[in-house]
């Protein structure tokens, strides 16, 4: 008897299981953010959002002193609210003409980790949305091969495709161009 | 019980006991390497006669009866009643001692040791009148009383009133311990408004304020700029402003960093006493003093550097007999440079005793069973030398030799993220290389720009600045040279080192960098000016970049780069010996032919001197004192020197020594130009091998210029 009945509740108490589990994912789904915060930025007439990881401050140009040995994008050392870190023209990082020094938009986007920051020259800080995770997209689209070393994802926003990039990679890279690799 | 009534007159007596401490000191050293010096034995018999005063007010008498002894001695000296001889130095030096432990005693609030009335009675046994003076009543004298100077008292006093009475009056209040020791008004405008107490501060908490400071006078530099573009600037408040703004920046400078000359300023003292106890005689000689470094560096490096002292003394230097035997002066000579060098300090510590014997020391090291592998990057001697445990020092040696030294001081730079390696030369000496990095320093500096481009060099190792025609170049070998001062110097241009493109001009701007015995000369494109930077190392990811030794910034918010003078001394690309050179060079050479050295501490004067002689045809080069003119006499062929007396560092009467005591400039014609015109100094630098003595009060080109022409 108590064999036939246990045989009988088995489907039940899996079932029960399997809503748990069920109801525990959608639990965390609901806990994960659904949005992600990034930097709007003009690099030539590109905008390209970059995450707010490691994001550190926005600052207008200071006068740059080129360093021996390093080509561009490599601008040279700035300093910036007494801290002097080497700096990065961003643009050109990412294959596009050299952002002008002293034009009014002209920003410096201090990033990485405090100790060991670097600017990067952008030709404007636009904006800081909320993006949505659900907005990124294939990012194996031929207009942005120029990026490919840099990209993360293709982010549809607003009605725009923007080029998201890859915080990690770019300070690998960064990394490589201020240590005298060749870009 | 203490003394004071109170904690204001504490503070006070305090303060101003530990700067006459050490304001005697340094006197007593430099006095015991010119006894004849009365001047400077008066400077002393001041400080000595203060510290008395105070002590009394204080009601302190075993530091009241010390200083007065001190006192009585240097006056019988002045007077010329005694001859300061190297008993009277020993006693004085003891006497000093023996106040700065009774004063040290009784800041913790400690009985003062016994003992200070034997050191007392013993000095006043050595001055005249007062033999027979004790802890009881000293007799009275009955001789004129009058100050060292020669002013004879107004009445005569007995003794007693007179030893009590010398009021400050007598004396001018303006006197100095050699320029060193502060006013009287400055002592007291000091102790009247600061009460010494510490506090400690988290090093970083500091480091984050002094951000800040220099954040706020690059704003400040920015506002300024904006301000006189339009027009609204109130001058009077903005200078007040950039003032009292320099002030809080240095302050704040300070109290994040130390001058390495603090560090310093015990050693030559330490050498003294430890070179006497050794019956051993030495100096020691410094560079790169000025360099500022983090507190907390600074206070780890000075066990280290007293170890490596210690060591030099107790092994390296020679006795002085023996040092006269192998052709070396009886004085050995101690260094200690330390210069920036990319991201480290960079200290070098060397003697010139007999050198390390690395056989015997192997020997040890094999004895020991020391695997000579077990450190990367360190040769086998290097290993023993850094072990604990391996000494080739003999029993018995009097301050260190237990091999245990040598390998704490490694563990203690090892602590600061440093390194250490040595070499050493037999029967030439030893060079101990340290490398400490850092975070933060402040060199005095001189600022240039290149190519756009701002480049600073420490201000220490910079002779002049000049101007040069184009046309005035003249080739050596690859490169160019330059006439600077009389001297022909290779030419770098800086720009070609660091890859920035020189503006074009007609006349080039060069600045002379000198160190390490040789000379560059180094062509920018204009100057900017001098500047107290503080300077950091590269990012990391930057990696060493050659020549360059970390970046500043200055008021206006643009980064200058520190170069290395010592990487440009040794560039590649600079042509140095002369049978390379063309035939317009050799010819130039030949026109140049007979070279007099200057040693001149006053600036004024080697511009008479050089402009004097260089108008008579002659090369010139300079020194500013006896250990630069030894290091130019190592360096460069020279025909004739001209040298001052009374120099720091080195004086005249030394270097004459010196110059003597080697068999390869024994015969180099010297000529002294002194202020100093007494018999007796005439006499003494005469003695010692001057071929002529000029007074400088009488002083006449054409008896200076007959003089060389007459012994070259």
């Amino acid at each position: 008897m108590t064999d036939r009945k246990a045989s009988e509740s088995w489907p039940l108490l899996a079932q029960r299981e399997l809503d748990l589990r069920a109801e525990k994912v959608a639990r965390k789904k609901e806990s994960q953010p659904r949005f992600f915060h990034a930097l709007r930025l003009k690099v030539g007439k590109q905008s390209v959002l970059l995450p707010f990881e490691n994001m550190l401050q926005i600052h207008s140009p200071a006068p740059v002193t080129h360093i021996p040995g390093r080509m561009p994008p490599v601008l040279g050392l700035m300093n910036l609210r007494s801290v002097t870190v080497p700096v990065l023209d961003l643009a050109e990082l990412c294959g596009f003409d050299p952002v002008p020094l002293h034009a009014k938009e002209t920003k410096v986007v201090l990033f990485g980790p405090r100790e060991q920051s670097t600017g990067f020259l952008v030709s404007a800080a636009e904006s800081a949305p909320k993006v949505p995770h659900n907005t990124k997209e294939e990012k194996a689209q031929d207009e942005w091969k120029g990026f490919a070393p840099l990209l993360d994802a293709v982010v549809r926003f607003e009605g725009e495709s923007l080029p998201l990039l890859n915080t990690k990679r770019l300070l690998e890279k960064t990394e490589e161009l201020l240590g005298g690799k060749a870009v | 019980m203490s003394p004071f009534r109170d904690d204001e007159l504490f503070e006070v007596f305090k303060m101003e006991t530990e700067v006459r401490l050490k304001n005697m000191e340094d006197g007593l050293l430099r006095l015991e390497k010119n006894t004849g010096d009365h001047d400077l034995a008066y400077a002393l018999f001041r400080e000595a006669h203060s510290e008395k005063g105070a002590a009394r007010i204080a009601g302190i008498k075993p530091i009241e009866e010390l200083s007065l002894a001190i006192e009585d001695h240097l006056e019988a000296v002045c007077e010329k009643q005694i001859e300061l001889d190297d008993k009277g130095v020993e006693l004085l030096f003891r006497c000093i001692d023996t106040i700065r432990s009774s004063a040290q005693a009784l800041f913790s609030g400690e009985a003062i040791p016994e003992g200070w009335q034997e050191i007392r009675d013993e000095v006043n046994r050595r001055t005249p009148n007062l033999e027979n003076e004790t802890d009881k009543k000293p007799p009275a004298k009955q001789e004129k009383k009058k100050d060292p100077k020669g002013k004879v008292k107004p009445r005569q006093e007995t003794p007693e009133e007179s030893r009590q009475g010398r009021e400050e009056s007598q004396y001018p209040a303006n006197d100095k311990v050699a320029g060193e020791s502060p006013s009287e008004e400055g002592d007291e405008r000091k102790t009247a408004s600061t009460r010494r107490t510490f506090v400690r501060v988290r090093a970083d908490y500091l480091s984050d304020l002094l951000d800040v400071v220099e954040e706020l006078s690059v704003l400040r530099s920015r506002n300024r700029k904006e301000q006189e573009t339009s027009n609204r600037a109130n001058s009077s408040y903005s200078s007040l402003l950039d003032s009292r703004f320099r002030v809080l920046r240095d302050g704040f400078r300070a109290l994040r960093l130390e001058s390495l000359s603090e560090l310093f300023q015990s050693f030559p003292r330490f050498v003294r006493d430890a070179s006497v106890k050794l019956g051993k005689k030495a100096n020691i000689e410094f560079s790169g003093e000025g360099i500022q470094m983090e507190r907390e560096v600074v206070d780890a490096l000075k066990d280290p550097l007293l170890h490596l002292i210690n060591n030099a003394l107790d092994h390296g230097i020679e006795s002085p007999e023996k040092r006269m035997r192998e052709g070396k002066s009886p004085t050995g000579r101690l260094w200690l440079d330390a210069h920036i060098a990319g991201n480290t300090l960079r200290l070098i510590f060397g003697d010139d005793g007999g050198g390390i014997d690395e056989g015997a020391l192997l020997e040890k090291g094999r004895a020991r069973k020391l695997d000579f592998n077990s450190v990367q990057g360190m040769s086998p001697v290097e290993v023993c030398m850094f072990s604990a445990g391996v000494s080739t020092a003999k029993e018995g040696a009097e301050l260190s030799g237990r091999g245990v030294g040598l390998s704490a001081v490694r563990e203690r730079l090892l602590e600061l993220g440093g390194t250490i390696g040595f070499h050493s030369h037999s029967g030439m000496g030893c060079e101990f290389v340290m490398e400490i990095p850092y975070r933060m320093t402040a060199i005095e500096s001189v600022v240039v720009q290149v190519g756009g481009v701002l480049i600073a060099f420490p201000a220490e190792n910079v002779i002049r600045l000049s101007y040069v025609d184009q046309d005035d170049l003249v080739e050596m070998g690859k490169s160019s040279g330059v006439d600077v001062d009389g001297s022909m110097l290779p030419l770098l241009s800086l720009g070609d080192v660091f890859g920035f493109e020189h503006e074009v001009k007609e006349r080039l701007s060069v600045v002379s960098l000198g160190g390490g015995g040789t000379r560059v000369a180094v062509r920018v494109d204009s100057f900017v000016g001098r500047e107290s930077l503080v300077v950091r190392p590269f990012d990391a990811r930057l990696g060493r970049l050659p020549m360059l030794a970390g970046h500043g910034v200055l008021d206006d918010g643009r980064v200058v780069l520190m170069a290395e003078p010592e990487a440009l001394l040794a560039h590649k690309s600079i042509s140095r010996p002369l049978e390379r050179q063309s035939r317009k060079t050799l010819e130039k050479v030949e026109e140049l032919q007979a070279t007099v050295l200057i040693v001149e501490d006053s600036i004024t004067t080697r511009v008479l001197e050089r402009n004097l002689i260089s108008a008579a045809g002659y090369k010139v080069i300079e020194a500013g004192n006896g250990v630069e003119a030894l290091r130019r006499l190592g360096s460069e062929s020279v025909d004739c020197i001209v040298t001052d007396i009374q120099m720091p560092r080195m004086d005249g009467l030394e270097l004459i020594q010196h110059i003597r005591a080697d068999e390869k400039f024994k015969n180099l014609p010297v000529i002294v130009v002194s202020a100093r015109g007494a018999d007796e100094e005439r006499k003494k630098g005469l003695d010692l091998g001057a071929d002529a003595y000029i007074v400088k009060t009488d002083f006449e080109q054409g008896t200076l210029l007959d003089s060389i022409r007459r012994l070259i």
